[in-house]
């Protein structure tokens, strides 16, 4: 029989997927049975460079170059599959503006700010940036110096980079663009429970039998975990879902109890949710008694707006964190002002669907997954809203057991690995460490070999703040890596671009491709992608995934690690501490930032024999670093209820969730029967906490910065749509996608847009008081908006839908809100 | 990207199993696609050749919208050129 490599690369294809979903092929494709089509191609694996699910995807190579992908069968994650995203991953590499070069804005020869972009050589590029950073650092010390990273930063490279700023230049101003994403969640993690990151996993899809979605749209942002969702829903026809959103979305296809809120007011339904359990009977006692402390938090804290700000100087108690004891008969008083009736009023929702919601919880019999992503994070009330939900797991001793459990999903491929687990923030450092805390910095500083009082004890600038403090003048030598945040930022006119463009500061942008913020830039590097470096990435269940590089980078470009290591060899430890700290240890005088931050005989541990012939970072520096600065970052966790495998494990294993102890993964912590950690006989501890207790914690209702008035009537929100992944700098060069979903379009309640004789297609004017877009506006497909609200996706670089959003912050943990302000449509 | 790219990828669609024969027949009647097998459950196993010109994502947001449709995820997927294709290999 006569086969052509058409029928056999299909008979692959087939096979494949015929396999995962146990399906029989016909005897005449099972049989053909393709092997000299696989011959030709290599195969390796590595977590998908996307979301914060953690998908694992066979990765096949030909000729230097990814040509074919499969979702890993033997992943625990996506069992073999993979969402639309997936299909992008071999050609994200490849698009027709991939830099190859470093381009330096300049006039006549040399810098200027004023200047073009032209081609440089790396050394020129390096010459230039470390001339900035050193004039910076004479002029007005570190705190002129930062950077801007990233969840899509490789571990590695998030913890070189991390001590690079915190250790090297002594500035704290290192954040993440994580911090638009996730920092509220971790505020709301560490103040409930005093560690970071879920209590649970993804087993819990196949153990619950109610799912409620505060405000996520897992079927566009999740869809593998959509997927086991759905599958678990089908299969078990017990099982509800309850979707809450502010307009409905395509994960309300599946809904059991389907809830439209008023922007904000989850606050107010968390605490009817709360109060129903109380009023019902329904506490578990035995668990509260034991395992939880009651408290609130400190009100009316502002919304983390420039401290001038007439909203900041209105509120009575900006930016305060404290929380205060309480009794519970003082919970029970504070959480009966949200009664059914009330919360309907003001939330919009039905008392029906309210008390249908409230059952879930209460209800003893039914085990409740709670999952949530951006909406209850990009929120002046994110850290509150995080704890509100908690407490009402920890109220009814719901979590930490299979299928029970408060789940935070991520949206980014390490945004748990390496922005929250290494410390990105400029207020971390490793393994939940704060830089307040002289034992945290003792602690890092004894890891790092330095002397006493090398990491400064103030945190930095957050990622909001930075983009002030450009604009300020206050922060003048930046260095933006792994992220588009000139189109993610809030507020970009007012704020972010004059910022950047502010003559005082000179801007670098690494970057694969020549993006938004790498235009605003003064200097952009061109940088390696994915698995053209070896790397490792965490997800949003405590998985850490190592990946080995698998073809070379394209021509010119570098990964961003050895853009760390290569610029910290440009400065002199004389020129970076003062005389006084480098006399604590004289031996480092004369020594190069890298030698002291990176040949310090722990880093450098591990020869180059060990790393794989393909490891450009590795053969650059002549030793294993990735595994050096894995292993050295990994002592700051282990012992300690962060435990990571050796790294060597990783790349034979589809990962493995910390706390790894004794070469065991831990599913479900803080539960005796799953947790090492757990004393015998607890039953629960919650260990973060010094007297192992979690915090039930009251916060009320509070209205947001913004609402719609008279001048602008309509809420704006913002966010994602399944094919694009976050501001679409990979996903918008391919043009299959591209083509999918060219523009960011407008969604439109059709009564809403009819009252402005508005019609499906027309372009529109979208304004608020910072400024205005144009777009075009839809009334039919896949959000529906209720009426009095538009939703705008942020993936268009021509539709910058951030001139328009507020910088808004949680006053708490810095995030802003893209969620909710007031913005008025115009025809055009 | 070359003219001559070829993509084949392979895809599980998740249906009601009610919808399962007229989705079947619904998905074979696109251009670009061939179901290559069923189960009782509601999988379909479906193989896709899109040129550069027809794209695999418009192919994904036509099925998805297919009534009875719950989810569609990609399995595998090779880029290939095109003249190598007719190629006898085995």
């Amino acid at each position: 029989m006569k086969l052509t490599r058409r029928e056999l690369i299909k008979t692959n294809a087939a096979t494949a997927a015929a396999a995962l979903a146990g399906v029989v092929l016909p005897a005449t494709a099972s049989n053909l049975i393709a092997t000299s089509v696989d011959t030709q191609i290599k195969w390796d694996k590595a977590p998908c460079r996307f979301c914060g699910t953690g998908c694992s995807v066979l990765v096949g190579t030909q000729n230097g170059r990814v040509v074919a992908t499969q979702g890993d069968p033997e992943s625990p994650v996506n069992k073999g599959l993979n969402c639309i995203k997936g299909y992008f991953l071999s050609k994200i590499m490849y698009g027709n503006d991939r830099l190859t070069s470093p381009l330096l804005r300049m006039r006549d020869g040399k810098y200027h700010k004023s200047g073009d972009f032209q081609p440089v050589s790396w050394d020129q590029a390096f010459d230039i940036m470390a001339e900035k950073w050193k004039e910076a650092l004479r002029k007005k010390g570190p705190t002129s110096v930062g950077m801007f990273g990233s969840g899509q930063w490789t571990v590695m490279e998030g913890y070189a980079a991390v001590k690079l700023m915190k250790a090297g230049f002594r500035s704290n101003n290192i954040d993440p663009n994580a911090r638009h994403c996730m920092a509220s969640a971790v505020g709301g993690f560490m103040r409930t429970f005093g560690i970071d990151e879920p209590m649970g996993c993804y087993d819990d899809f196949e153990h619950a039998d109610a799912f409620v979605l505060w405000g996520s749209n897992m079927a566009e942002m999740h869809p593998i975990l959509w997927t086991r969702l759905t599958d678990r829903r089908l299969s078990n026809p017990h099982v509800q879902v309850c979707v809450m959103s502010t307009f409905e979305h395509r994960s309300f296809e599946l809904s059991d109890n389907s809830i439209i809120f008023t922007p904000q007011t989850d606050l107010a339904i968390a605490n009817y949710i709360a109060h129903y359990i109380i009023e019902s009977d329904a506490v578990n006692w035995d668990f509260v008694d034991k395992h939880t402390n009651f408290k609130r938090v400190t009100e009316d804290i502002g919304y983390g707006l420039r401290d001038d700000h007439p909203l900041q100087k209105k509120a009575k108690n900006p930016n305060v964190g404290e929380m205060h004891s309480m009794s519970f008969e003082q919970y029970k008083s504070a959480v009966s002002a949200y009664t059914l009736k009330k919360t309907a009023e003001i939330s919009g929702v039905s008392e029906e669907k309210l008390l249908t919601l409230a059952k879930y919880y209460a209800d003893p019999n039914i085990k409740v997954m709670s999952l949530w992503t951006m909406g209850m994070n990009q929120h002046t009330r994110g850290v509150w809203m995080n704890s509100l939900v908690y407490n009402i797991h920890l109220l009814v001793g719901k979590i930490s057991q299979p299928g029970n459990g408060p789940f935070s999903l991520t949206g980014q491929p390490s945004a748990c690995g390496t922005a929250r687990e290494v410390g990105t923030f400029s207020h971390r450092l490793p393994a939940d460490l704060v830089v307040t805390k002289k034992a945290h910095r003792d602690t890092a500083e004894k890891i790092w070999k330095l002397p006493e009082g090398t990491i400064p004890a103030k945190p930095g600038y957050h990622a909001v703040e930075q983009n002030r403090r450009l604009k300020d003048g206050d922060l003048n030598a930046y260095w933006v890596m792994c992220n588009n945040n000139m189109q993610a930022a809030p507020n970009i006119m007012e704020e972010g671009l004059p910022g950047y463009r502010n003559p005082d500061n000179f801007i670098v942008c690494s970057d694969p491709y020549p993006t938004v913020t790498a235009q605003a830039a003064d200097l952009i590097l061109p940088t390696a992608m994915w698995v053209e470096k070896e790397g490792a990435y965490g997800n949003a269940e405590r998985r850490t995934q190592a990946w080995y590089q698998q073809v070379k980078p394209v021509d010119g470009a570098k990964s961003d690690l050895w853009q760390l290591l290569e610029f910290s060899k440009r400065f002199a430890i004389e020129e970076v501490w003062p005389e006084d700290l480098i006399n604590e240890m004289p031996e480092y005088r004369g020594k190069t930032m890298f030698e002291v931050l990176y040949k310090n005989k722990q880093v450098d541990a591990f020869p180059i024999e060990e790393a794989q012939a393909l490891n450009d970072d590795a053969h650059d520096q002549g030793f294993y670093v990735q595994k050096g600065l894995f292993e050295e970052y990994a002592t700051f966790g282990r012992g300690h209820g962060h435990d990571l495998a050796p790294y060597d494990r990783y790349h034979q294993e589809r990962g493995l969730r910390w706390p790894v102890v004794a070469g065991e993964e831990t599913r479900w912590r803080f539960s005796e029967k799953y947790d090492p950690y757990v004393e015998k006989g607890s039953g629960f501890q919650f260990y973060g906490k010094p007297d192992n207790k979690a915090c039930i914690i009251f916060a009320p209702y509070e209205p947001p910065p913004e609402s719609p008035n008279k001048d602008y009537d309509l809420w704006l929100s913002t966010g994602r749509v399944l094919e694009h992944w976050h501001s679409g700098t990979m996903t918008a060069r391919v043009p299959e996608l591209y083509k999918a979903v060219p523009d960011a379009l407008c969604y439109i309640n059709p009564i809403d847009a009819e009252k402005r004789s508005l019609r499906r297609g027309d372009e529109v004017l979208l304004q608020s008081i910072r400024g205005e877009v144009r777009l075009r506006i839809e009334t039919r497909g896949r959000n529906r908006p209720p009426e009095g609200l538009v939703f705008v996706p942020w993936f268009d670089a021509r539709v910058l839908i951030n001139k328009v959003t507020l910088d808004a912050t949680d006053p708490l943990s810095k995030q802003t809100d893209y969620k909710k302000c007031a913005v008025r449509i115009q025809k055009v | 990207m070359s003219e001559n790219e070829v993509h084949i990828s392979s895809l599980v669609v998740r249906a009601q199993p009610n919808y399962l024969s007229l989705l079947i027949n619904q998905i074979s009647s696109f251009d670009d696609a061939e179901v290559f097998g069923s189960s009782v459950e509601g999988k379909i196993v479906v193989v896709v050749e899109t040129s550069q010109q027809k794209f695999v994502s418009e192919l994904i947001d036509k099925i998805n919208a297919l009534k009875g449709v719950l989810s569609t995820s990609l399995i595998f997927h090779q880029v290939d050129d095109l003249q190598s294709l007719d190629r006898e290999c085995v």
